[in-house]
């Protein structure tokens, strides 16, 4: 879109009197496009929402001219306006032709910047035209612009500055993608706080005597220990080693501190400037290399390292191996150096390294962050709800790691995997996904347990502990309870293993934090997949896989969105949250549009406990709020065959007050047994709506369902592409980037579903590479 | 351009002063010489998250709207009764039991309920948009207040300087913030959130530092930062030179921080005697990770720098939603007290009880600050009366609150061109009469001698039927 105003601003320069003549027949095209479209509702008789288009104000360097018609590009953006049941509808060229207006006379008149900025944040994506993108019909060159991107705080965490904290905070909403290059700032706070930073790392490093040599009471040092301070420090601090250039002028630098305020006070000003520098803050992204014939200039091989660095790790291009090993070898210049290095990088690398600390911890970033699951801890649940609802251990530390490792699963097979990650019934619950490693775990613990000298060595083991501890000092009898309660844990733990083995199962032998795997308790919190808990000493009532994948029933779980992780992240803290479930879907699955939220809408659902949710969600049907609500509610509350702990349900129980009983412990036992509550099923249809394709919209009787029709579907997956794009580019997609778009389309389906070759097409996009 | 702290002193003696400097030192000399008009003004935004609750800050004997007659429980959100303008004085009235810390300055308190400020999204905050009156939770998009006034007001080196617990407003794992964060409440322009202190500590070197330093020590460390900005600031312009639009414009903030840092340094240097007289002491409390603890450390540093003439305005964070009152004996954090209601909290209070004993402990230190301010001579009062502090909710009035009534607290003065000692409440939302913040805050940029525009913030579309332009003539003295 930018382009499209750039281009015809550009043009406009050289051709004002047949762009005034093109200006005049527009205008008047608008003006037939309100008195047909809006001014039924909206003119001298009506005024719907108190806005009157009939006398509109042509004159856009008036601001409340600009305000009117950014009101109106908001409504015909998001398609909301004219209304929906509205017969006489405009045609999509229409449509597009008045947004375009409006667009280039904010663009002439200097206004409307603040809406231009909100267009960079990631929130903002889809309001490039989808259709547009994909439709094959935009000829322009993909590039990016010429760029800083500030380091993310992940990138800083990794620099080594000891404990220092990262002065680098995002402003991109915490729902979303977060490391947005344009919206990436360092200010006046950012330089304070990596002063901050700089003075205790100083501190820290003053203290260990690494500046020994520059004491105050010694002489100034000599020529070659400078030159040398100047060329480890700048190392330590950006990176890399400074070019002839940098290491003259800090050492110039130097030379003057240490004149001004000594020798150790000189060195430390010295290492603070090359903390404060630009590029100790900023990635750079110039386009160093080529020029082609289209003004487009191509990333430098230095530019490409770190840029395909950052877009995959947290680390510097050194820190790579791979990375590293082809800048070196001169092998990081053309497209298919960088498919090739890309290629390298997923086939050894996509999923290993420490379970914590990722090779690539910007792939499973990116799954957290576009489905947003790893947000599940952040919905605030109630203590007293969890024990009356039979949840004995909200985990949702587990929850993520369970869904992480489906995620792993599917992109290890690296087959349809969008399909996949949408309609997979194949979860993992208590395990460190690695067979391998649960089996030889599994192993060796169960023949420990199983040694007939089991029980005595735990007690031998808490004998010696005991005798280690001041706590235990002179105080016989209560080492004596220590070492009866350890004999009585051993021997609770013996049997629970034999039972579980004489009922057929794999006793769950719990898994400790390595480097291959977080560490997993016991199954006390896997309630919420609608599975019987225990904890350490109760006897295993699941029958636990030790080989994972296991299959979830097939009508009651279809991918991440239905499961407990994402559905936890997307609850509020006493029930469901439909509403954002809707916009999820609507956004990140149908690259839908939604306006801001009117200043007047009151978010409030009304309460009345004789009713579920979804009949308390009716008011929303109402004209006024139907207008947004019917794009997001549909595909909302097809969740409801799930509680907001992630448990599937078929029905709602109501007590003998008809109302809405929630409790599942004991209570609700005796209650059902006393045929003292009612049930009624729970209503969880909705439709899909606006994904292009009529084999896929229309209505659907749950998530499940709703899940494998838009998991099949091309809007999906090209909005999954366009939202994988804005986190590998750290920008918003524009119109120009249609041939990196659906390039990257096209290498996924020629490919089996690959998502490694979605990330090599477009890291080795146009897109990528050129700058301008 | 450096200033050593002798050249300041030097030029402080002979009347050669540079600007910036001249103006820091204006509030020194205006007291010296009695000039009531020319007496600095400060404001000080203390901003409690989860709300400030509404009705329990009715004075004793008027009708509180906030309550359902029949039964005396409060009513909900949006829940308040019709009822005009109540503009009443405090001076024959009790103040309610939350705010009875403040009743030695009930004649300089000013209650002012049912303000709206409708149509700001967000999760359990309005984010900027508390006090930008935009929609705006986690992005800035346009200045706020405290920034507007802070650069209006601050002669010395912050334009405004922000204390806060955290940033995240909603954190499960919570423990106070060590060092600078966001607590997505201030901006001087769309894009420039400003960052907070979280550590009292290092807000104690970073404004007071010079107060543990030798003279010497200080002048070697403004001669090596001036050069160490001169430095930077040539090294960014080559960078500068190879962008343009957007990208130019965003790297303007970096390359202009460095300017501001220098001045900050020589603003700071003008002040070395004051800030010694006035620095708090540096004790081992500035390390106490207890809310409360905190929330006493932010204050007593806020005040001194407010005395010393670091800033003129101070917004405090002094909670978010994760923290647990423990010393309260509270191990449920401020959301779930949200949402006890009347259900009893850790301690057996019940949620409202638990909320309005918070609300004590922060009111507790605004009475310590107050009457820190009014033991300050200056001109012919003291110095809480050019000073005002607003206590008010980022939440609005209550925990969650689509604003329609926001309660603010406003106890000080602003050199007498705002009223006091009345308790306001404004009809019911939408209401003939009714008012929104907008018209508050732009009460408080008129008495701090702005120009200022006819509305603040973001127009209510559900309100075109009123006006709502211009300041609160209530508070207008």
């Amino acid at each position: 879109m930018f382009l499209r105003i750039s281009t015809v601003a550009i043009l406009a320069l050289g051709f004002t009197s047949i762009e005034t003549a093109f200006g005049m027949e527009q205008e008047a095209s608008v003006r037939r496009f309100v008195k047909s479209h809006c001014i039924g509702c909206h003119g001298e008789e009506m005024q719907e929402g108190k806005v009157a288009l009939h006398k509109a104000p042509f004159d856009f360097t008036k601001g409340e001219t600009s305000a009117l018609w950014l009101k109106v590009l908001e409504q015909l953006k998001t398609g909301d306006m004219p209304p929906p049941d509205e017969k006489n509808q405009p045609i999509e060229s229409e449509r597009n032709s008045v947004i375009e207006w409006i667009d280039r006379q904010l663009l002439t008149a200097g206004s409307g910047e603040a809406y231009r900025k909100k267009l960079l944040a990631p929130e903002y994506g889809n309001w490039v035209d989808h259709e547009k993108l994909f439709s094959g019909e935009i000829q322009t060159l993909p590039f990016s612009p010429s760029r800083l991107w500030r380091f993310s705080s992940e990138i800083f965490a990794f620099k080594n500055f000891g404990k220092a904290k990262s002065p680098f905070t995002y402003v991109t909403s915490e729902r979303g993608i977060r490391d947005y290059a344009a919206m990436s700032i360092a200010d006046q706070s950012t330089v304070q706080m990596t002063m901050i930073v700089a003075d205790a790392f100083l501190a820290e490093r003053e203290k260990r005597g690494d500046f020994k040599d520059f004491a105050d009471d010694t002489p100034i040092p000599g020529e070659a220990t400078l030159q040398e301070v100047i060329r480890r420090e700048f190392f330590r601090v950006i990176g890399r080693y400074p070019t002839p250039d940098e290491q003259n002028k800090y050492l110039a630098f130097l030379k003057l501190s240490i004149a001004t305020g000594g020798n150790l006070d000189g060195l430390r000003t010295t290492i603070k400037a090359m903390f404060l520098s630009a590029p100790s803050i900023y990635r750079m992204e110039f386009g160093l290399g080529e020029v082609d014939e289209h003004g487009r200039r191509h990333l430098s091989p230095d530019e490409l390292a770190h840029s395909l660095a950052f877009a995959l790790t947290d680390k510097t291009p050194g820190q790579n191996t791979f990375i590293r090993e082809a800048l070196q070898n001169d092998e990081l210049k053309t497209r298919e150096d960088v498919a090739r290095l890309v290629q390298r990088l997923l086939d050894e690398q996509l999923t290993t390294g420490h379970w914590d600390r990722k090779d690539l911890p910007r792939i499973m970033r990116f799954f957290d962050e576009f489905f947003g699951f790893h947000r599940a801890g952040t919905v605030f649940k109630d203590n007293d709800r969890k024990r009356a609802e039979k949840i004995p251990q909200w985990n949702t530390d587990m929850l993520i790691h369970d869904a992480r490792m489906l995620i792993e699963h599917v992109l290890k097979k690296d087959q349809n995997v969008i399909t996949e990650l949408l309609t997979t019934n194949e979860y993992f619950i208590a395990h460190p996904g690695n067979n391998e490693y649960a089996r030889e775990h599994y192993e060796t613990r169960i023949a420990e347990v199983m040694d007939p000298g089991f029980v005595d060595a735990r007690v031998e083991l808490r004998r010696e502990q005991i005798s280690r501890d001041f706590n235990f000092v002179d105080m016989p009898e209560k080492a004596e309870n220590a070492l009866k309660s350890a004999r009585k844990d051993a021997e609770k733990t013996v049997a629970k293993y034999k039972t579980a083995l004489d009922k057929g199962m794999d006793p769950f032998p719990g898994y400790p934090f390595t480097q291959k795997s977080r560490g997993i308790g016991d199954l006390l919190y896997i309630q919420p997949y609608n599975l019987p808990t225990n904890n350490r000493i109760e006897e295993q009532k699941w029958d636990w896989p030790l080989e994972q994948p296991l299959q979830m029933p097939k009508d009651q779980r279809a991918g991440l969105l239905t499961h407990p992780a994402w559905l936890a992240a997307f609850s509020l803290n006493e029930d469901n949250d439909p509403i954002h479930r809707g916009i999820w879907v609507y956004e990140r699955l149908l690259a839908g549009v939604l306006g801001d939220v009117p200043p007047d809408v009151d978010a409030a659902v009304p309460t009345d406990p004789h009713k579920t949710l979804k009949e308390r969600m009716q008011p929303l049907r109402a004209e006024r709020c139907w207008k947004c609500h019917r794009k997001i509610n549909p595909l909302g509350e097809p969740f409801e065959i799930f509680d907001d702990w992630g448990r599937y349900r078929k029905d709602h129980y109501f007590d003998e007050d008809g109302k809405i009983y929630a409790r599942r412990d004991g209570e609700f036992d005796r209650k059902l047994k006393q045929g003292k509550l009612s049930t009624r099923e729970a209503d969880a249809s909705g439709s899909i709506g606006f994904s292009g394709d009529p084999k896929v919209d229309g209505d659907v009787k749950n998530a499940v369902e709703m899940m494998h029709r838009l998991g099949h579907s091309d809007r999906a997956r090209q909005s999954f592409i366009r939202h994988l794009f804005r986190y590998l580019m750290g920008r918003n997609e524009m119109l120009s980037d249609s041939k990196t778009l659906i390039e990257a389309e096209q290498a996924y389906l020629n490919n089996g579903g690959s998502f490694k070759s979605l990330v090599v097409s477009l890291l080795s996009s146009d897109s990528f590479l050129y700058r301008r | 351009m450096l200033y050593s702290r002798r050249k300041v002193m030097k030029d402080l003696s002979v009347g050669g002063l540079s600007l910036g400097m001249a103006s820091c030192l204006r509030s020194i000399q205006a007291h010296a010489s009695g000039n009531e008009k020319a007496l600095p003004k400060r404001v000080v935004f203390v901003v409690k998250s989860s709300g400030i609750d509404k009705f329990n800050l009715v004075p004793e004997g008027l009708e509180n709207h906030f309550i359902n007659p029949d039964d005396g429980k409060k009513l909900g959100n949006r829940g308040r009764r019709e009822g005009p303008l109540v503009d009443v004085s405090l001076s024959d009235r009790l103040l309610p039991e939350k705010l009875k810390a403040l009743e030695p300055f009930k004649n300089r308190l000013t209650i002012i309920q049912s303000l709206s400020g409708v149509g700001f999204r967000g999760n359990h905050t309005k984010g900027f948009g508390t006090l930008s009156l935009h929609d705006s939770e986690n992005v800035a998009v346009a200045p706020t207040l405290d920034c507007l006034l802070g650069q209006h007001l601050s002669a010395g080196p912050y334009p405004m300087y922000g204390m806060a617990m955290n940033g995240r407003l909603l954190e499960p794992g919570w423990k106070p913030e060590d060092s600078y964060c966001y607590p997505n409440l201030s901006a001087y322009d769309a894009a420039k959130p400003v960052a907070y202190q979280g550590s009292p500590r290092k807000a104690f070197l970073e404004l007071f530092g010079a107060a543990v330093a030798s003279p010497e020590q200080l002048e070697k460390k403004l001669a090596l930062n001036g050069k160490l900005m001169d430095f930077l600031t040539e090294d960014a312009r080559r960078v500068e030179k190879q962008l343009s639009g957007d990208e130019k414009e965003r790297f303007a903030l970096y390359m202009h921080s460095f300017e501001s840092l220098r001045s900050i340094d020589e603003k700071k240097a003008a002040l070395t005697d004051r800030i010694r007289e006035h620095a708090p002491e540096l004790t081992d409390r500035f390390d106490s990770i207890a809310p409360s603890a905190r929330i006493e450390s932010h204050f007593e540093i806020a005040t001194a720098a407010l005395i010393a003439g670091l800033t003129n305005v101070i917004t405090l964070r002094p909670d978010t939603l994760g923290v647990k009152y423990t010393e309260l004996g509270l191990s449920n954090s401020v959301h779930a007290l949200g949402h006890l209601q009347e259900n009893t909290a850790s301690n057996g209070w019940t949620g409202h009880q638990a909320r309005m004993e918070i609300e004590k402990l922060q009111l507790k230190q605004i009475a310590n600050m107050a009457k820190k301010f009014d033991s300050i001579p200056e001109g012919n009062g003291t110095m809480l009366d050019n000073t005002m502090i607003v206590y008010m909710s980022c939440s609005s009035g209550d925990h969650h609150c689509a604003g329609h009534d926001w309660p603010f607290v406003l106890l000080g003065g602003m050199g007498g061109k705002l009223t006091a000692g009345r308790y306001l409440e404004y009809p019911k939302y939408g209401d003939q009469g009714h008012r929104t913040v907008g018209s508050l805050y732009l009460s408080l940029m008129h008495a701090a001698g702005m120009q200022t525009p006819d509305t603040f913030g973001q127009p209510d579309s559900s309100l075109k039927h009123l006006d709502l332009t211009g300041p609160l003539e209530q508070l207008m003295a």
